[in-house]
């Protein structure tokens, strides 16, 4: 049985805190029994959750064994994983409020209107009604749920994940703000694009292609115009002068206020996460490209 | 000529999120333009529309008529403020989209990516 020390991920330097994440985790990917040790874990933030969750699931998948020390774990730290339904995939659920955390949701596939409807059921329990939301306007509120959508949706039309697509979040009231983080364990956005188009040379500069304007990887006989949903997703969150960054492969771009910046990753990211801040602000008027120069 | 009216939520229900539904949408859609009547789509009572699933149906659309037909024999009713953006941002991708042909979009895509490449 291999020990993986889980790090602490802070809801600072994430970019760092992620790559020691991953960097733990790569024996998970080849050893068929691990135990997860957080002695070195002192907090863990939505982003690190997330990618532990899909890390159980796919060696699920595997048929591997996973299994947590519960005598590592500080009782802060419990709280968490506790709040965040985490410790629900290892079969030991709890009552504990979620407070301010948006629990894990895993959908599989996404085909049938049941999956979608439960997915929308998710978003709108989990996210809009719950009594820690500051208020906001039903067209944030719809600008919000279709961004989300349109990114989870696409995990089922281009990613080949295994384990489907995962969300997870916090909200914060006091700051009125909201994060949501979409995984998948697929092929990676970066992968896709670089196999579409074999001249781009970084994984970095694949994630910008596909923000780009009617930019996607599907194309073909079934000839229909695609490429809006990361796009429409950029263009939301700069409007909202909120934030996202996106990890796929080894490549990470991250778009904020002040610009966007990017970076290589060293350890290869299995899939695609996206994290997304939004700010609860109605002042703003969310005008997308259709209505301005693109 | 006849309009005939194709209430979405009958066909997808009042989520209108992937490709697949997109595509139903559209095979209704294109029956009815290829017997020379005209199309309105009734958007009440969805409630989730997204871009995906418009660029396969209204998007799609617009490979197979010529715009100004389309403009004249295509109806979308009942939309709120934010799928109005939606619909107009989908409708001006694909425009775009089938003005070009193949060779014109790689010759774009390789001009962003040397763009890149000298960042």
């Amino acid at each position: 049985m291999v020990q993986i020390r889980i790090p602490s991920v802070s809801l600072e330097s994430t970019i760092s805190n992620i790559e020691r994440l991953l960097q733990s985790l790569l024996p998970s990917y080849q050893e068929e029994q691990i135990t997860l040790d957080f002695t070195e874990c002192r907090f863990i933030a939505a982003n690190g959750i997330t990618i532990l969750a899909g890390m159980k699931l796919v060696r699920d998948t595997k048929g591997f064994q996973t299994q947590i020390d519960m005598t590592t774990i500080s009782e802060s730290v419990k709280k968490v994983l506790m709040k965040w339904r985490f410790l629900d995939l290892f079969g030991q659920g709890c009552s504990l409020s979620k407070g301010t955390s948006i629990p894990i949701y895993v959908q599989r596939e996404f085909s049938a209107k049941e999956q979608k409807l439960e997915t929308v059921n998710y978003i709108e329990c989990e996210i809009f009604q719950r009594s820690e939301m500051p208020q906001m306007s039903d067209i944030l509120k719809k600008h919000i749920k279709n961004a989300l959508l349109e990114v989870f949706g696409n995990i089922f039309y281009h990613s080949n994940s295994q384990i489907g697509g995962i969300v997870c979040g916090q909200i914060y009231p006091n700051i009125k703000q909201i994060q949501i983080i979409v995984y998948d364990a697929g092929k990676g956005l970066a992968k896709c694009v670089r196999d579409f188009d074999s001249m781009i040379s970084s994984d970095v500069d694949a994630i910008k292609w596909a923000l780009r304007y009617g930019t996607s990887t599907l194309s073909g006989e079934n000839d229909s115009p695609r490429g809006l949903g990361l796009f429409i997703l950029d263009q939301f969150i700069n409007a909202n002068e909120g934030e996202f960054c996106i990890y796929a492969n080894n490549g990470v771009v991250q778009d904020r206020k002040d610009g966007q910046t990017s970076h290589t990753l060293n350890t290869a990211f299995s899939g695609t996460l996206i994290d997304m801040r939004i700010n609860i602000k109605d002042d703003v008027k969310y005008i997308l490209a259709s209505e301005k120069e693109v | 000529m006849n309009k005939e009216v194709i209430v979405v939520t009958a066909i997808c229900g009042p989520h209108c999120v992937g490709p697949d539904d997109g595509m139903a949408l559209f095979e209704k859609m294109l029956s009815i333009l290829k017997s020379g009547n005209s199309v309105c789509l009734d958007f009440s009572s969805v409630e989730t529309l997204t871009t995906s699933f418009l660029n396969a149906s209204v998007g799609k659309i617009f490979g197979k008529f010529d715009y100004a037909d389309l403009e004249a024999r295509l109806q979308l009713i009942n939309l709120d403020t934010v799928d109005q953006q939606s619909v107009s941002l989908v409708i001006k991708n694909a425009k775009e989209h089938f003005a070009k042909n193949q060779e014109i979009r790689q010759a774009e895509n390789d001009i962003v990516r040397k763009a890149h490449e000298e960042d």
